[in-house]
């Protein structure tokens, strides 16, 4: 009972199902997200892939950030998917950025108090920064980028950009340390809207964080990009653009495009490199892994790199001049012409999006 | 400050894999390996802080097979001043490499450690990160920009994130793990890989660093991934719209 002590009730009630919670075989802690006081989507399916590790599973979300906006995260938190059981909440201005050092020892110091059977967050580039982290300071192996939970210890993931699937088993002390895709553990919307039940919130007790090390790395700035079109990691359709698009002026008619249908553009690493568009909207194996219902690829030719980014979309439509590009292997539409004239007419012939 | 700069030798990023039979792993026999293109370009940016006055050396680092030594004398060639080799038969997972470039940090003080940000053969994306944690160092991952400041010894790096960027500033010694974006590494010359033949690699085992290689993690199997059913090639744009919205019901 240690942890009632150290953990300071934010909210009085549901404390004794907090108290039983930690006796469970299997526990989870998810590290969440937020952004604007909303979790992000893809924490919201790293708690979905809790789900999938065993049926009894209390899984906890654990939140780190400062001001009004932790507090309206924790509160979306509470209520954001049903098998979120408890919000644990760490206010400090040494979250107020989300820098790898503090999380880790955060993550480290929960972990030493309530003892889970698992850790989960999703791949992004801010569960990829921190769980290795965390994972070392555990002396624990951590599993990256998960697309399929089979029992609590063994799990599928993508090697070699996604041309081989790897089934591995972890053997180690707790806790198992995943990072899932979450476009594997897709959240159905209506999951998230109607909810009755609220997790309660907690504080974490931050006296006793370690700050060795905290410190040693400052926040200087961040530079986001224009993000006017959904988002590429979780939009329904994704327009993508290749090396056979020429120049960035030509890369306003994807854009076109995609505003027509309401998509998110993506890029290949060419028109990256070359200056199309920024480079945070490159699909591929060292960029962005999206599966969304429809993806069009223009002037895309298909290199193993960019498939293992979105070869798990449902439908592919490739539009290339060389009939011979690898993109028309894994296409389900395929077009061969020429991109300037195939787009034009596409925007001309496309229905309006509802 | 000497840098230190981890290289691992993989299959070559050209080569289309091929699932063993037996599910055991991917062919590695017969198959070309080369330095993993983010330990190159890893490696390309010690090189330009040594050029620039700011480091004194670099030191190269591979741990694996008795071949590692390829891909470390591939290193030299390109200008790092020294390789360590720490041999091993059997598979690295991230800890344990973490561990050993621990172990190895604190033999040889470098004041940055430069890794790729994943490899692209098991794409775990772990190992920087987790010897920062050992080493208590502060950490960048996704570098797409490292700027010295010898002076204050700090390095103010831009980090390629979810969105956008993002720039921190670390205090040295750091672990500095790099993206595609950072630069462009260069090839080495002819005259420079005869050189490198005569430049030093030192040999380390494991047990030497006292690291254990046992692992929490086992692969039970390597599998392909499910082939996606042949498509069609539509004619027009008027078909392919038809298709769209009547045979596959996305717009």
């Amino acid at each position: 009972m240690a942890i009632r002590a150290i953990l300071k009730p934010l909210s009085k009630r549901h404390l004794p199902l907090y108290a039983t919670s930690i006796s469970r075989s299997a526990s989870t802690l998810v590290l969440g997200e937020h952004e604007n006081g909303l979790i992000k989507g893809q924490s919201v399916s790293a708690v979905d892939a809790a789900k999938c590790l065993s049926e009894d599973n209390p899984v906890s979300m654990l939140l780190a950030g400062s001001g009004p906006s932790l507090k309206e995260a924790a509160q979306h938190a509470a209520s954001c998917h049903p098998s979120i059981s408890q919000v644990l909440v760490a206010d400090s201005d040494k979250f107020s950025y989300p820098i790898a050092e503090p999380w880790a020892k955060l993550v480290h110091m929960v972990q030493q108090r309530d003892g889970y059977s698992h850790i989960i967050s999703a791949s992004g580039s801010f569960g990829k920064n921190i769980l290795p982290r965390a994972a070392a300071l555990l002396d624990v192996s951590p599993i990256t980028d998960v697309i399929e939970i089979s029992g609590s210890s063994q799990f599928v993931r993508p090697i070699y950009a996604g041309n081989a699937l790897c089934t591995v088993r972890y053997t180690g002390a707790n806790p198992c340390m995943l990072t899932i895709r979450s476009t594997s553990f897709p959240v159905p919307p209506s999951s998230a809207a109607s909810q009755s039940n609220e997790a309660p919130i907690t504080q974490v007790d931050l006296s006793t964080l370690d700050e060795d090390s905290i410190g040693k790395s400052r926040y200087v700035k961040h530079t986001s990009q224009d993000a006017e079109r959904p988002d590429l990691g979780s939009a329904r359709i994704v327009v993508t653009g290749g090396r056979g698009l020429k120049s960035a002026e030509n890369f306003r008619m994807i854009e076109k495009l995609a505003e027509k249908l309401g998509a998110a553009v993506g890029a290949t690493r060419a028109a990256v490199d070359a200056g199309f568009v920024p480079n945070d909207l490159q699909v591929g194996q060292t960029g962005k892994i999206v599966a969304p219902e429809l993806y069009i690829a223009f002037g895309v030719s298909g290199a193993i790199q960019h498939l293992a980014g979105m070869r798990d979309s449902k439908v592919i439509v490739a539009v290339n001049k060389d009939a011979d590009a690898p993109i028309f292997q894994v296409a389900d539409y395929g077009l061969v012409g020429d991109l300037f004239e195939v787009i034009p007419e596409l925007l001309e012939k496309i229905p309006e999006k509802k | 400050m000497k840098i230190m700069v981890a290289i691992k030798r993989v299959v070559d990023y050209a080569v289309k894999i091929r699932v063993k039979p037996d599910k055991t792993g991917v062919e590695t026999n017969n198959v070309k390996m080369s330095m993993n293109p983010f330990c190159e370009i890893a490696l390309e940016e010690a090189l330009r802080i040594k050029e620039s006055g700011l480091a004194s050396e670099v030191v190269a680092v591979s741990m694996g097979p008795s071949q590692c030594v390829d891909t470390l004398r591939t290193g030299l060639a390109m200008g790092a001043d020294r390789g360590i080799h720490v041999e091993a038969t059997s598979v690295l997972y991230s800890l344990t490499v973490a561990k050993i470039l621990k172990s190895l940090v604190e033999v040889e003080k470098p004041g940055l450690l430069f890794l790729g940000k994943q490899a692209i053969d098991d794409d775990c994306n772990q190992t920087g990160q987790m010897v920062a944690g050992l080493l208590s160092w502060p950490q960048a991952t996704f570098a797409s920009k490292v700027v010295l400041d010898k002076e204050k010894q700090v390095a103010t790096v831009d980090r390629e994130v979810d969105g956008g960027l993002e720039t921190l500033s670390l205090d040295l010694p750091a672990v500095i793990t790099t993206d595609l974006r950072l630069n462009q590494p260069r090839y080495a010359t002819l005259p420079n890989i005869m050189k490198a033949k005569s430049k030093v690699i030192k040999k380390y085992t494991p047990q030497e660093l006292n690291v254990d290689i046992k692992s929490d993690l086992e692969v039970i199997q390597v599998t392909e991934p499910p082939k996606r059913k042949a498509g069609v090639i539509v004619s027009s744009v008027d078909e392919l719209i038809d298709k769209l919205k009547n045979e596959a019901h996305v717009i």
